[in-house]
């Protein structure tokens, strides 16, 4: 921008918000007319020379802390720098210096603010995001190529999350599943809206034959970070990291990234902190004119949110279970799952199904021992499978274990399976609503429906349980539709397109499933047994207190 | 032109003239910070207005009166933030599209420069302003806030460099 440029923005703004007739006279006649109450003008000489006098007072005083603490800084810093080279040279490597800088940045407690760009297949991302390490509140600004820009305010201390977006000038305020997660997000360095970049690089770090350099660079130290491209390897990782640490904080301010394979493009992260506190949507830059429309659920609403989602995460803590499926339309579309958990130990394994609807228990004595196409196991992932949609190869990849922090422990369940809408329901936020409805096709049942509002980048739907109360409330029937066209701007990006070209199948898509029988856990919860999704038919069972050999809890 | 210290006194003395005065050459820049906080430039006028009543009967609450600028700014912020406690408007769902939007709406340029203008800091915030909004010369700023003319020109060229940094930056 040119000085003329900014010249004229400046005039223009001006003229915006602070043109119009002056308003000394108003501000005269009220004045006139004997506001404000308290009037200046007995204030005495002597209290305008104390004021003075205390003025050039302070001004000494602010010139001697100023010389003091730059003497006091600049001490620490030739301290710092002879700590680092002491550390770097001596008594660390590289690659130990930069796991140590890791730790002690994630180990930051306090405001920070992390401006992320990342380039994926010519799509850029923005993210800026603030959050406080401490007590998980979040702010995030994000914008997916031309797309609207979306503001998210996350607040665990309230399990409240607000959500903007230049859609519309409303601010959406409702609960959202997430925010319970975002102190452990948040002391992670983990933004809600995309991979951690540091347990990325954490991820990098356990590659084999990594090199690790450092080298100084304008007052910071670079650290460069290469793994060889692997051939074989079907996942996106990041090929080579550059960081920048300050010296003084040994914290990481600056990272970026490549990756290998067939994506093309970039990560750049900034890091800033101790910034200024965010304490609501609108400190973000939301327009203060906003309408806040609450989606925050009814009480009625919230107790059957409550009861479904205890049915969908309630597993005991041993057990192993079975899930099948055919696919009667489809010759060959047919599998079995084995999950298996023993405390925090789980796996699941999956397997070619027989030809007759199998019973657990002979299934684990046959496939004891047997390869399997998918390996967990001890609360991490210690493999990774990945599927080719045009060849329909499903392979796994070894690749090094990585903590589990910011997923859902939900998924290691049986019930993830059982209940493959869940995520409809347990993902939720402010763009959720939930009502509660009867129906005279579904008597004595309760209908708990749930309705995604317009937002970019997503579609609407709407997503509708009925549930048994003689049952637990156990859903008879989930009904999922997506029946409207999420509002895009015109000049949205290569993403956002994709999703505005998207045929009229993905847009007008429904989705039935109709549990037919339950089973009980010990504890009395019911889980389904049997049940029918869209065509495919599967059976269940889970074998509680089943303890298996450590070899099916290893890769 | 007479130093805005210099005005106050006079205002502190009883001069209503001098504290027009005061009025008259801080009101712009006012209006925008008013405005930056309540989004709503009718309000913003009201805030700047009674803001600068409150602040006639605080003046002898000014410590250092050539900072007379600095301190409206934040009598202007904490009334801003009142006004906006009392009109944040929280609706239902079925009631949401029956509501029509309040305030003035800003393209996005203007939004950006805004918001980018109001991260400078007080003092490069304060001379861009009066130069800008309010229309000051340099050396009536100089004057103004019994600063040298040559700090001015720094903060002012400093301010514009920063400008075009954060407006550079700020993509989202």
């Amino acid at each position: 921008m040119t000085p003329s440029d900014l010249d004229q923005a400046l005039n223009t703004l001006r003229n915006q918000i602070a043109g119009g007739p002056s308003i000394v006279p108003a501000v005269a006649r009220r004045i006139a007319d004997g506001e404000p109450s308290q009037n200046p003008v007995n204030m005495s000489a002597p209290l305008l020379r104390r004021t003075a006098d205390n003025h050039r007072q302070q001004q000494r005083r602010r010139l001697m802390r100023i010389t003091i603490s730059s003497a006091i800084a600049a001490c620490l810093l030739a301290i710092a720098g002879l700590l680092w080279l002491t550390r770097s040279d001596r008594t660390a490597s590289a690659a130990e210096a930069l796991q140590q800088t890791l730790s002690t940045t994630q180990g930051y407690r306090g405001w920070v603010r992390i401006k992320v760009e990342m380039q994926l297949d010519g799509v850029t991302s923005l993210y800026d995001i603030t959050m406080n390490t401490e007590n998980g509140q979040m702010g995030v600004v994000s914008r997916i190529g031309n797309g609207w820009r979306m503001l998210h305010w996350y607040d665990p201390s309230t399990g409240m999350c607000d959500l903007y977006s230049d859609v519309d000038e409303h601010v959406l305020h409702g609960e959202a599943s997430g925010v319970p997660l975002t102190l452990r997000f948040a002391r992670l360095f983990a933004p809600m809206t995309q991979s951690s970049a540091l347990e990325l690089l954490g991820y990098l770090m356990s590659a084999e034959h990594l090199e690790v350099k450092q080298t100084p660079e304008a007052g910071l130290v670079r650290f460069d970070v290469s793994s060889p491209p692997n051939p074989n390897s079907t996942r996106i990782v990041p090929l080579h990291a550059e960081l920048w640490v300050d010296p003084k904080s040994d914290r990481v301010v600056k990272l970026q990234w490549n990756y290998q394979k067939d994506v093309t493009g970039d990560t750049s992260v900034s890091i800033s902190y101790g910034v200024e506190p965010i304490t609501s949507i609108f400190d973000l830059g939301v327009p203060k004119r906003a309408i806040v429309v609450t989606t925050k659920m009814t009480p009625e609403a919230r107790e059957l949110v409550t009861k479904l989602t205890h049915l969908m995460q309630a597993t005991p803590k041993n057990y192993v279970g079975m899930v099948a499926r055919v696919n009667a339309q489809t010759p060959g579309d047919r599998s079995l799952v084995i999950w298996g958990r023993a405390g925090d130990s789980w796996f699941v394994r999956r397997y070619p199904l027989p030809p007759q609807w199998p019973q657990a228990e002979e299934v684990i004595r046959a496939l004891a021992g047997k390869p399997s196409n998918v390996e967990f196991g001890d609360a991490q992932w210690a493999g990774e499978g990945t599927w080719n949609a045009a060849t329909n190869d499903y392979r796994v990849e070894k690749v090094p274990a990585r903590p589990m922090g910011t997923y859902n422990p939900y998924e290691r369940n049986i019930t993830h399976a059982m209940y493959v809408m869940e995520r409809d329901l347990l993902d939720y936020g402010p763009e959720t609503t939930f009502s509660v409805v009867e129906d005279a096709s579904h008597p004595g049942f309760k209908g708990l429906v749930l309705k995604t509002l317009d937002t970019p980048n997503s579609r609407n739907t709407t997503c509708t349980w009925w549930l048994d109360p003689k049952q637990e409330f156990a859903p008879a029937e989930m009904v999922w539709a997506s029946d409207q066209w999420p509002a895009l701007p015109p000049d949205s990006g290569p993403r956002a397109a994709g999703i505005a070209t998207r045929p009229a199948s993905w847009r007008h898509a429904s989705r039935i499933i109709v549990y037919h029988q339950f089973g009980k856990l010990k504890d009395g919860t019911p889980y389904p047994t049997s049940w029918t999704d869209s065509g495919t038919d599967y059976q269940a069972q889970i074998l509680e207190d089943k303890k298996l050999d450590d070899a099916w809890f290893k890769p | 032109m007479t130093a805005d210290g210099e005005l106050v006194s006079l205002a502190m003395a009883g001069d209503a003239m001098a504290f027009g005065q005061l009025v008259g050459r801080h009101e712009r820049s006012l209006r925008a910070v008013a405005f930056y906080v309540i989004r709503d430039i009718h309000l913003a006028e009201d805030v700047v207005q009674d803001s600068f009543v409150a602040a006639y009967g605080q003046l002898a609450g000014l410590r250092n009166p050539s900072a007379f600028g600095a301190w409206m700014v934040q009598i202007v912020r904490r009334q801003a933030q009142a006004a906006i406690g009392h009109r944040i408007h929280t609706v239902p769902l079925d009631q949401a599209s029956e509501v029509p939007a309040i305030g003035t709406s800003l393209d996005v340029d203007s939004e950006r420069l805004l918001a980018a203008m109001m991260s400078l800091s007080e003092d490069e915030r304060l001379v861009l302003m009066l130069r800008h909004f309010d229309g000051h010369e340099v050396t009536a700023i100089a004057r103004m806030t019994s600063a040298h003319v040559g700090t001015v020109t720094k903060r002012l060229s400093r301010a514009h460099a920063h400008l075009r940094e954060r407006l550079k930056e700020c993509r989202l």
